[in-house]
């Protein structure tokens, strides 16, 4: 993240409008007890365990497809994503869904918080120790009051296809 | 009607009426550009649309309107009034042929010079003429005497050869004179007013008699047969009075010369001129016709008489007629007649007016047009309402009795019935793709001079609109291709002994939910020596490899990127980008190009493309409890094989086949292709992942220690047990120990280790020996001891034992199919019983996919797949099955590339070996070996002098060390590694390296081959002698340091050499740059046998640092292609520095082509040695070094 001053750094396709606001929303989630956000205006549906269809073959990240009345979504499991251990059998998961380049993709994570108003003035960016595969993905850090969210970078997070490609 | 045509009326009647209102808004805003262009855009496209269907009539008139627009867009002309009715009385004239035309689908005769003059004039700046001059209403004006005169000359100049002196010509004449008058004005109306040409004749038969009876004319009369000349002038006069035009004869003055020369005058023209009046008369005619008729012949005098261009004499001689002539004009009669054309032509009118409102109600409320969108958006939902109808269907075939039943039924009919009739709104013939064809063809022939006859066979397939757009393209280039590259100029083909004229043949029809097109010409055929010299020249294949291919497989690179044959770039085609774009056009919408030709015969192209894109059936089948849709149109045929039934799947090494009716059939197993494994199904689904729900069993127990301790404390039991103990005989108990701990281990969800038969074959023998039930529970009971004594939870002892109780069945060999033991499902699926094998073809290639289960056939809409997945080959879409399910559809083609035949596949995998090749860089030839350990070695073949075997018996032991005479010297004999055992006796392979006096062998155990890689160096190695690992050949492969075993055998190797070589300077310092570790690697030992010292750079960069260090060096070899700075840009820089200035470089590199080593010389490079020519670049360094 080159980017030390984020409020200029509004990027609409992503939906992050970082644009000279005080607060920001973000719908909070919650991934091996790390708390995370989405900016609130990407996500299009939050839904609960679905049955995916796993696709063989596929990068490591994709967990499968599912479909979204009528859509077919690309579920992109953000533990894969970020290096965490899989999710044990029966363990809870949720889906994120958002819109990218036209195309649905659900972030799989374990649990869906609320939506959090979050002031720029609690905003910092990734701290540089932290792990390459999250400081990858990550477009900063929110202090929050007993914790830290991290916000994802949405484009960021589906980018491994085609990094792995090329 | 023809198609074209009608689609053009609709077309341009729209676009007519838009122009109406269009011009009409552009006269009250004449200074909207908008508006404007978009006149002149529907104005020129009618204008193109008749040209090319061949209506010149309409296209002149469009024209010239078009013309008048495009002064006004120019800003030439200023929107006016006037300009607004021209081209809106331009528009009308269209529309009224138009009419005509939908009628009689023919462009009516008709001139409209007039009207095109006007606008013309219009365009022109000149000030329109009075537009109120519709053609029609010409025909009432009165004649004009001007133009008259104009007209006689036109004539004279027509008929020019001097005729046979007649004296009824100058009766003709007379005649003539009125004629020409007539043209000036309404041609039509004096001929009608005479009342045609049966009143003519009656006149011309008259007037004859009079002028015959006349003594003053008859003697110009003699000797000519008053019958001819009588209908000569009869003719004349219709045609000069606006009748049909029948005359032949002579201009006037040239037909009168002889009358003239015999005297005639114009007391003699008077006097014809009279006759002919009183003839006029007497037939009836009315008082102004006579008068002008009279006026017209009086105009004639001067031609008749020759005045106007011949003699006097002339003159005089017809002058005589005239007032004969001029007389009867005196008994004129009243104007009555000049009405009739008129109402005829307003009758005309009346009845374009209705065929042009019979036109608007047949075509252009018969068909209306529809934006395309709305056309995909219909698509679309019926395409999501055939999936809910889908999803519908499997609810009810789940209920046995339900009252939806009907209804649904009904709907499902519906549903289908609007699908299809969804996709015929769809459907458009082939042909329409076509249609530009024939002109694109022409224009071809005319500019390439050359003759082709195009044949269009099968214009009324159908199929979807959207493969027809996207098929257009790539067909208009094929035959552009064909006409351009395949026929020939007529000379050569007349010198091939073919017909002057070449044909290019499309050909379509259906086959099987495809559309075939095939693109034929009889022309050359592709040279499959100018394309070998091509890819040759573009570095696509390698000598060797074009040595290697058939003639067709050579052919089908016109279809790789870049290439183009024709010998010059034509405005046609020749750029280069030419079949690999249409063959990438036509993949993109899953269809097929193939290639046949045959040199000097032709060429014939035959693309296979599906019908639509959008809904397509597929076979749903089931793999490892995935579910994937299959296109149904790749599905040949399904086979189920089991072990009980005839058809079984056999194994030639791990290839799996089938023999299908006495043909082998090459076998794919979905699984493997897929890498969907066995026991992520369990984890899916079955009973054993059920269990395993949870922490696995495995886990629970204490992982493997705790399972070996259970299995050996159970055999113990088991053995001790006399029961059972008859059974274990003769049996090997270690490795049936170890099997049966691998077994638990995997059946508790531990590591997949097991590698035995399946439950039922293992135990097949103790069946047959008597194992049964009894046995069965006393060693289960065994097991419960053993677990027991192990102090295994009771809980979790009962779960193992279910486990084991679950396999009972299988043991005693009662199981029927796999399904019913589900354990049977995580042995080897080759024991699986019952599999099945979709039969596809893909192009020729025919071949079997390995599934578990197939079931019905469902429509499908193809969804495109995540563009995160687009890579993966194997997929070409995924969509929702009737159960709200995703699936993923498999792509024929993909699986074919994947199982490496197909010749669609074949030309993409020798596109990619060109991309690594090309981005990987240069072919190495090395030798690869087997010596000491397992893994395959390898060394650059350019180091190694010979390959010798020694015989062993030969070897001596000195300096503790093996030694051979090799060549009058002792030659040491090296081992890879200490560990290598030598033989004692037989022979040995040797490799020999050899520098003058010095040879060493190296010891190996067996060479294996000789191989032309790319290499690249993956793996540094910590053990000495090895550089690192690298693939070769597919396998990982330790790459010898050749100079590590030299220095083995003569620790003073280098040094030794040093001082005391011929030819090469001692000792010389080598500075080695080259970006490749592979080459610094391979070339450092090279160069240091040789005797030099060498110093490596991996960048330029690295050695300007040497040089910044003040290091010297005696030469510089760089490699060309590198990062960043280059061998070109490295020199130069070097070059440039005073410091190394001197120091001479040679330049090594795989490109030496003509340009590249001009370019090295250019910027200072001394020589330009190959990477591979080793003995090139030694000899090239001691010239270099030594001049």
């Amino acid at each position: 993240m080159s980017d030390a001053v984020p409020v200029e750094t509004g990027n609409d396709e992503n939906g992050n409008e970082l644009v000279a606001m005080d607060t920001k929303d973000y719908v909070s989630m919650t991934i091996c007890g790390q708390l995370f956000g989405i900016p609130v205006l990407t996500v299009q549906d939050v839904l609960s365990e679905q049955s995916i269809t796993r696709i063989p073959l596929a990068p490591k990240e994709v967990a499968g497809a599912l479909n979204l009345r009528g859509r077919i979504v690309t579920a992109i499991d953000i533990r894969t994503r970020l290096g965490l251990p899989p999710r044990k059998r029966g363990e809870k998961r949720m889906n994120v869904v958002v819109e990218y380049k036209g195309e649905l993709y659900s972030f799989i994570i374990d649990v869906v918080g609320e939506v959090l108003s979050l002031p720029s003035s609690s905003y910092e960016r990734s701290p540089a120790t932290l792990d390459p595969n999250w400081r990858d993905v990550s477009a900063g850090v929110y202090r929050l009051e007993n914790e830290l969210l991290v916000v994802f970078d949405v484009t960021r997070l589906l980018e491994f296809g085609e990094q792995e490609a090329a | 009607m023809d198609d074209l045509l009608s689609e053009f009326l609709t077309e341009t009647t729209e676009s007519l009426d838009s122009l109406d209102n269009d011009l009409i808004k552009l006269e009250e805003n004449p200074n909207d550009p908008d508006l404007l262009s978009n006149i002149f855009r529907l104005v020129h496209t009618i204008k193109g649309t008749c040209g090319f269907l061949g209506l010149p009539r309409l296209e002149a008139v469009a024209h010239s309107g078009e013309n008048v627009l495009g002064k006004i867009r120019d800003g030439e002309l200023e929107v006016s009034e006037q300009a607004i009715s021209i081209v809106l009385e331009a528009l009308d004239q269209i529309k009224e042929i138009l009419g005509i035309l939908e009628a009689t689908e023919s462009e009516p005769e008709g001139d409209d010079t007039d009207l095109i003059t006007r606008l013309n004039a219009m365009a022109s700046g000149e000030a329109a003429p009075p537009p109120a001059e519709a053609p029609p209403a010409e025909s009432t004006e009165p004649p004009a005497e001007e133009p008259a005169a104009e007209e006689a000359p036109a004539e004279g100049d027509i008929h020019k050869d001097a005729g046979a002196a007649a004296a009824a010509e100058a009766m003709a004449a007379a005649a003539q004179a009125e004629g020409a008058a007539a043209t000036a004005d309404a041609l039509g109306s004096l001929y009608d007013q005479l009342e045609g040409e049966e009143a003519i004749t009656k006149t011309v038969a008259g007037f004859y008699s009079k002028v015959l009876a006349d003594d003053s004319l008859k003697g110009f009369f003699e000797n000519v047969d008053p019958d001819v000349q009588q209908g000569k002038m009869v003719k004349f006069l219709s045609k000069v009075l606006g009748g049909p035009d029948n005359y032949d004869g002579k201009d006037l003055a040239t037909a009168h010369a002889p009358l003239v020369a015999k005297g005639l005058n114009e007391d003699h023209f008077n006097a014809v001129a009279t006759h002919f009046q009183e003839a006029l008369v007497e037939n009836g005619a009315w008082g102004p016709t006579v008068e002008e008729v009279m006026a017209v012949v009086a105009t004639t005098k001067d031609d008749v008489l020759g005045q106007s261009e011949a003699g006097k004499a002339a003159v005089a001689a017809l002058g005589a007629e005239a007032p004969v002539d001029e007389a009867p004009a005196a008994e004129a009669a009243v104007p009555a007649p000049a009405e009739q054309p008129q109402a005829k032509a307003v009758e005309k009118k009346a009845e374009t007016a209705k065929q042009e409102g019979g036109k608007e109600s047949s075509v252009a409320t018969s068909s209306i047009r529809v934006t395309v969108d709305l056309l995909e958006d219909l698509m679309t939902m019926v395409s999501e309402m055939v999936l809910t109808r889908n999803q519908l269907m499997q609810i009810l075939r789940q209920q046995d009795d339900s009252e939806f039943a009907a209804p649904l039924e009904r709907l499902n009919l519906i549903t289908s019935e609007l699908q299809e009739g969804v996709m015929k709104t769809r459907m458009q013939p082939i042909g329409n793709a076509w249609a530009k064809l024939p002109r694109i063809v022409r224009d071809l022939s005319h500019e390439l001079g050359k003759k082709i006859d195009l044949e269009m066979l099968g214009a009324e397939t159908e199929l979807d609109r959207q493969v027809l757009e996207l098929i257009k393209d790539p067909l208009t280039h094929m035959v552009r291709n064909s006409g351009d590259h395949g026929v020939e100029d007529p000379a050569t083909r007349l010198a091939a002994g073919k017909p002057e004229t070449g044909t290019i043949t499309l050909n379509a029809y259906h086959e099987g939910g495809h559309i075939i097109i095939e693109i034929k010409d009889d022309g050359a055929g592709l040279s499959v020596e100018r394309i070998r010299a091509k890819a040759l020249e573009k570095g696509m294949a390698t000598e060797a490899e074009l040595e290697e291919m058939s003639d067709h497989k050579i052919q089908s690179f016109v279809m790789g990127a870049g290439f183009s044959t024709a010998a010059k770039v034509t405005s046609v085609s020749g750029r280069g980008v030419g079949m690999d774009v249409v063959r990438t056009n036509v993949e993109k919408i899953g269809g097929t190009v193939e290639l046949k030709s045959t040199e000097g015969k032709g060429t014939l192209f035959t693309v296979k493309i599906p019908l639509t894109l959008a809904i397509v059936s597929a076979l749903i089948v089931e793999c490892a409890g995935d579910r994937f849709a299959i296109p149904q149109i790749s599905v040949l045929e399904l086979v189920r094989t089991s072990s009980q039934s005839e058809t079984t799947i056999e194994m030639i090494n791990e290839a799996p086949v089938l023999r299908l009716r006495d043909r082998l059939l090459p076998l794919v197993s979905l699984r493997d292709l897929m890498g969907l494994e066995d026991d992520e199904e369990e984890e899916e689904e079955g009973a054993v992942a059920a269990l395993l729900a949870g922490p696995s069993l495995f886990e629970r127990i204490g992982g493997e220690a705790a399972v070996n301790a259970a299995v050996d404390l159970f055999y113990e039991k088991v053995l001790s047990d006399v029961h059972l103990k008859e059974f274990f005989e003769n049996v090997n108990l270690d490795v049936l120990k170890e099997r049966q701990k691998q077994f638990f281990v995997m059946v508790l969800g531990g590591p997949d280790g097991y590698e035995g038969a399946d439950l039922a074959t293992a135990h097949a023998p103790l069946v047959a020996r008597g194992l049964d039930d009894v046995h069965f529970d006393a060693v289960a009971a065994h097991l419960t001891e053993t677990l027991m004594e192990l102090g295994v939870e009771e809980e979790l002892s009962q779960e193992v034992l279910s486990l084991v109780d679950s396999t009972r069945d299988q043991i005693l060999g009662r199981a029927e199919a796999p399904a019913a033991g589900e354990t049977a499902e995580e042995t080897s699926d080759e024991e699986n019983d019952e599999t099945f094998i979709v039969v596809s073809q893909v192009g020729n290639y025919t071949f079997g996919i390995i599934v578990d289960k197939v079931f019905d056939t469902e429509e499908i809409v193809v969804k495109p797949v995540s563009p995160i997945l687009r890579d993966i080959a194997l997929f070409s879409g995924n969509t929702i099955l009737g159960d709200g399910s995703v699936i993923m559809i498999l792509d024929p083609n993909g699986i074919a590339a994947a199982t490496g035949e197909t010749g669609v596949s074949d030309e993409d995998a020798e596109q990619k070996g060109m991309a690594v090749s090309d981005t990987a860089g240069e072919k190495t030839s090395l030798l690869l070996f087997h010596a000491g350990d397992e893994s395959p070695k390898a060394v650059p073949l350019a180091l190694i002098a010979r390959l010798e075997e020694i015989e062993l018996d030969k070897v001596e032991i000195t300096h503790g060390m093996p030694m051979v005479q090799y060549r009058g010297h002792l030659m040491p004999l090296v081992p890879i590694s200490e560990e290598q055992d030598m033989k004692t006796e037989g022979r040995q392979p040797v490799l020999v390296f050899s520098d003058r006096e010095h040879s060493m062998g190296l010891v190996v155990d067996e060479i294996v081959d000789i191989v032309e890689e790319v290499t690249n160096m993956e793996l540094a190695a910590e053990r000495p002698g090895i550089l690192g690992s690298a693939i070769i050949s597919g396998q990982a492969t330790d790459m010898i340091d050749a100079g590590y075993y030299l220095t083995q055998a003569f620790p003073d190797w280098f040094g030794a050499i040093d001082g005391d070589s011929e030819g090469v300077a001692p000792g010389r310092h080598v500075l080695l740059v080259d970006d490749s570790p592979f080459f610094r690697n391979l070339l450092t030992p090279l160069l240091s046998v040789a005797g030099y010292r060498v110093t490596t750079a991996d960048s330029p960069a690295q050695a300007l640092e040497y040089r910044d260090q003040g290091r010297d060096f005696d030469i510089i070899i760089s490699d060309i292609e590198m990062p960043e700075m280059n061998g070109f840009e490295f020199a130069e820089n070097v070059k440039q520095d005073s410091r190394w200035q001197k120091i001479p470089m040679v330049a090594l590199s795989s490109r030496t082509s003509q340009e590249d080593i001009d370019r090295g010389r250019e910027v200072g490079f001394a020589d330009y040695v190959a990477k591979t020519d080793r003995d090139g670049l030694l000899e090239t360094l001691s010239e270099t070094i030594n001049t």
